[in-house]
């Protein structure tokens, strides 16, 4: 019975590791102490459940060894905010108003089109609709909206940490040679831009690594608007 | 939070208690038959043992295994029926140089079990 305790508390302990590791793309909406449990006590259950030669003992002693490590960890969550930062992790602030942190998004094994589909989930279609954009512990998103933003046309993205997304020049129609011009005038290359979104309408949204973001309208062809 | 320490406690509590009881408990059943695979190899060896002393042991370890199958598991203990079946056979055919390593392999694995159930390191890995 011992054995199972500690073998239990080994694993458990294993799995919470790695999901902190693994940043909060993984997560979903759980905490990570949480997303373990689920994941153990379902494979908990059935094993004796399923194998009539294991004592079903063995399933009920894990199971409540798991009950007492969330009883535990909850007591923490509530009482000890330096552990409570270790175990389930601290928010994460990924858009401030001088624009994306990208430092913190890449902490989090988080990219660009990342933020970008995050922002989408709450409603937003820009790094410049937001003044402040969070990753929650759970790996929720939340953002505050910037009021004096207006969006007529949706960002597309086309560069993602220095490299050309493809695939939006083909869906968009627009030339890759139309945004390396824009590059071109502002004396930075492809690789030198963490980010860069543009709209229907010519509205670039840009940020190079530890700078500031930056806007510019441009004029696009005509016919290539969406 | 009161809530959360006194089901900490309890779930504690209960814990220990059944890695204390299980501890005893195999030790206990586990020595008493043991004791029981003892004086029938002895018997053997001297070729005094009958079908019946066999017989017996079986009877001890069909009683005992019904209390230890909640505590271990089947496949743990299925074996010591196979080599119990064997001996008691053979000594009943009087063929007690064959029996005898059976029974040896019983007392070794009777004696062994307890051991893969404590909380050592290498049960642990």
């Amino acid at each position: 019975m011992v054995l199972i305790v500690i073998r239990t508390l080994i694993i458990f302990i294993t799995l919470m590791i790695i999901m902190r590791l693994s940043g909060k793309r993984q997560i979903g909406e759980m905490q990570p102490f949480e997303l373990v449990i689920t994941l153990i006590i379902a494979d908990l259950a059935c094993i004796p459940m399923a194998d009539a030669s294991i004592p079903l003992l063995y399933g009920v002693v894990a199971i409540v060894t798991i009950f007492c490590l969330h009883q535990i960890i909850t007591l923490v969550d509530l009482k000890s905010d330096p552990l409570k930062a270790v175990v389930s992790g601290e928010a994460s602030l990924v858009i401030n108003r001088d624009g994306i942190d990208i430092y913190h998004l890449r902490q989090n094994n988080l990219d660009a089109s990342d933020l970008m589909e995050s922002l989408r989930s709450v409603g937003f279609f820009s790094p410049e609709a937001v003044l402040y954009g969070i990753y929650e512990s759970t790996g929720n998103f939340s953002a505050l909206k910037r009021e004096e933003y207006e969006d007529s046309s949706l960002p597309v993205l086309f560069i993602n940490n220095g490299d050309w997304e493809e695939e939006a020049f083909e869906r968009t129609g627009i030339k890759k040679e139309l945004l390396q011009t824009f590059l071109k005038s502002k004396k930075l290359k492809s690789e030198q831009v963490y980010i860069l979104t543009m709209d229907g309408n010519g509205h670039i949204y840009y940020q190079q690594e530890g700078k500031k973001y930056e806007t510019a309208d441009i004029a696009v062809p005509e016919g290539t608007t969406w | 939070m009161v809530k959360n320490i006194l089901s900490i406690a309890i779930t504690v509590l209960l814990l220990l208690s059944a890695g204390l009881f299980e501890h005893f408990y195999l030790k206990k059943e586990f020595n008493e038959f043991n004791e029981v695979l003892v004086e029938l190899y002895k018997k053997t060896e001297d070729r005094t043992a009958l079908k019946e002393d066999g017989e017996a042991a079986q009877a001890i370890w069909e009683k005992k295994k019904k209390t230890l199958h909640i505590v271990i598991p089947h496949t743990s203990i299925v074996y010591v029926d196979y080599w119990l079946s064997e001996a008691t056979g053979l000594i009943g055919e009087g063929k007690y140089e064959l029996a005898l390593p059976k029974l040896g392999v019983l007392r070794t694995i009777i004696e062994a079990l307890p051991a893969t159930y404590e909380p050592s390191l290498e049960n642990i890995l």
